[in-house]
């Protein structure tokens, strides 16, 4: 049996969390880890541990070098450290008026992007199989 | 004043119209009593100049300053200190609210009258003809000057109302901006409860769950996320009614106690499951009857407690009360976390909050404080906010008038 995938959940809200672990963990197989602790999801990410970031957007407990800093900025700090620039990252966030996907896709650079509410755990499965399977491809073919 | 020498420029006007208008002076001189007649002959005509030219003091001032006016027009050095003194004369015009019909048709007046005063002395045709020319001339200049005064009167007006215009546009662009924000930042608190309610209802009906308790969890966690959606949609509705000015009140005399211990009983529990003391430190015996809506006033309690109970990690809510003259306070304190000076104002204000992030840690709208204050300034109160900054805990007062007859016993 291959190694399960990892799954770090980036969200501040508890009751989304709770909603990841059971729709993730159980129903996807994902080994799922949540977590707001920027210095803790750097770690993660460069340990290699990490298959795909599922971040949050607006996060009240989110820390870096004494500022609060918000999704955007933990996508920056991701994609800046060659180490972690590969992982895919998937936006779930509950803004979603005119032009916020655009903007948000651009200021992350993130690989997909999905609107809160987010509750049909199928789609979500198969959006995250979709991300990681191109994200081997791309590592086999760079490798 | 490039203005001024191109309207000589213009009308050509020269050192042979000077020489001309000089000699012109002295037959001219005479006749200015009668031309000063010929000017506020046509008043009555122009009920607005009427109303300037009433008193028979004003009509003498006119008339002299008219002669002033007619002997400058033919002995003037007509260089750039003239012009602008005729262009203050259509200055002092507008400023007296002389209608510019009236000073137009009253010039062709005097244009008639001197040109036949010139036709009727001068004898030497060459001359004659001269005359006429160089007096058009130097009326036209004078009649240009004044206009000119009219018209950039006119521009200055039009100009502070530019102004007054944008500077309203700017206003009602930035309100419209903070409505927009105020609208993004509802879409992105509804949808974050929706997803939790929506998301753990699905997981129930997938089957996802081994166990009873397991599922009965989750229907827990979806009902208080719709509860929690609930209490912004009411919140939401309130904020709109009051917008519209249709919160309705129905203010009748009440006791306080009864709400009070209603209040107590639900925020007790709340604080309890954050290991809060709140207490009550409310005067046991002599809590007066009080005027105003008791479910609103209800709500306000609520508020302010829930708030305090909400910001507060560690130490105590202490909710007190006293007689201040024909109101009854309340005051409500807490050890929490406070809020910064420069953040107070804008709790109050609707459709700005001050940190999203905060609403997203402790729930709720935001707009609890916008309500209680409408709500308490409604019933005749006042409500305050005090606190030293982030980290020294938020004190918020308001009152409540005291039922006129109790004051009477």
């Amino acid at each position: 049996m291959t190694k399960k995938q990892t799954i770090l959940v980036v969200e501040d809200n508890v009751l989304i969390v709770k909603f990841y672990h059971m729709a993730l963990g159980r129903q996807g197989g994902y080994e799922v880890y949540a977590t707001e602790e920027v210095e803790e999801i750097l770690t993660l990410a460069r340990s290699g541990a990490i298959d795909l970031v599922i971040l949050d957007i607006s996060l009240s407990g989110a820390q870096y070098r004494g500022k609060q800093i918000d999704g955007v900025q933990i996508a920056e700090l991701l994609r800046k450290d060659e180490d972690t620039a590969h992982i895919p990252i998937l936006i779930a966030t509950a803004h979603a008026m005119e032009g916020d996907r655009e903007k948000i896709i651009s200021a992350t650079s993130a690989d997909d992007y999905l609107e809160k509410p987010i509750y049909d755990s199928k789609k979500l499965i198969e959006k995250i199989e979709a991300l990681l399977s191109t994200n081997k491809g791309r590592a086999i073919q760079s490798g | 004043m490039e203005n001024f020498l191109e309207i000589q420029r213009y009308i050509n006007f020269t050192e042979q119209d000077v020489a001309i208008l000089k000699r012109l002076a002295p037959i001219m001189q005479p006749h200015l009593p009668k031309m000063a007649e010929r000017f506020y002959s046509e008043i009555p005509k122009h009920p607005e100049a009427f109303k300037v030219f009433r008193e028979p003091e004003q009509i003498d001032r006119l008339r002299r300053s008219l002669q002033r006016w007619g002997t400058e027009l033919f002995t003037g050095v007509y260089d750039e200190k003239y012009v602008q003194q005729r262009y203050q004369i259509g200055h002092i015009h507008v400023q007296i609210h002389l209608p510019q019909k009236y000073v137009i048709s009253a010039m062709a007046l005097v244009r008639e009258y001197f040109h036949q005063v010139i036709n009727q002395e001068i004898d030497d045709a060459p001359f004659r003809m001269q005359a006429n020319i160089s007096m058009d001339k130097i009326l036209d200049i004078d009649l240009n000057l004044m206009c000119e005064a009219y018209f950039s009167t006119s521009m200055q007006a039009l100009r502070e109302i530019n102004q007054q215009l944008e500077e309203a546009n700017r206003r009602l662009h930035e309100a419209s901006e903070v409505k927009s924000e105020f609208l993004a930042r509802t879409s992105h608190e509804l949808r974050t409860p929706l997803s939790s309610i929506l998301g753990f209802i699905r997981l129930v009906v997938d089957g996802v769950c081994q166990t009873r308790e397991e599922e009965m969890d989750l229907l827990n966690d979806a009902f208080q996320a719709a509860e929690h959606l609930l209490s912004i949609v009411n919140d939401l509705l309130d904020v709109a009614r009051i917008e519209a000015g249709k919160l309705e009140m129905q203010p009748r005399p009440f006791e306080v106690r009864p709400i009070l211990r209603q209040v107590f009983a639900l925020t007790t529990l709340q604080a309890e499951q954050k290991s809060v003391q709140l207490k009550d430190g409310t005067d046991p015996i002599k809590l007066p009857r009080v005027w105003g809506d008791p479910e609103r006033f209800k709500q306000v309690l609520i508020n302010i407690i829930g708030n305090a109970v909400k910001f507060t990690d560690h130490g105590q809510v202490m909710v007190s009360t006293r007689l201040d003259d024909g109101y009854l306070q309340f005051e409500v304190k807490d050890t929490g976390i406070g809020i910064a000076k420069e953040k107070q104002a804008e709790l109050f204000e609707k459709f700005k909050q001050v940190d999203t992030s905060l609403t997203r840690r402790y729930g709720g709208s935001g707009l609890g404080l916008v309500i209680s204050k409408h709500l308490v300034e409604r019933m005749g109160g006042k409500i305050e906010l005090h606190s030293e900054g982030l980290g020294f805990g938020t004190t918020v007062t308001f009152t409540i008038p005291i039922h006129p007859k109790y004051l009477d016993s």
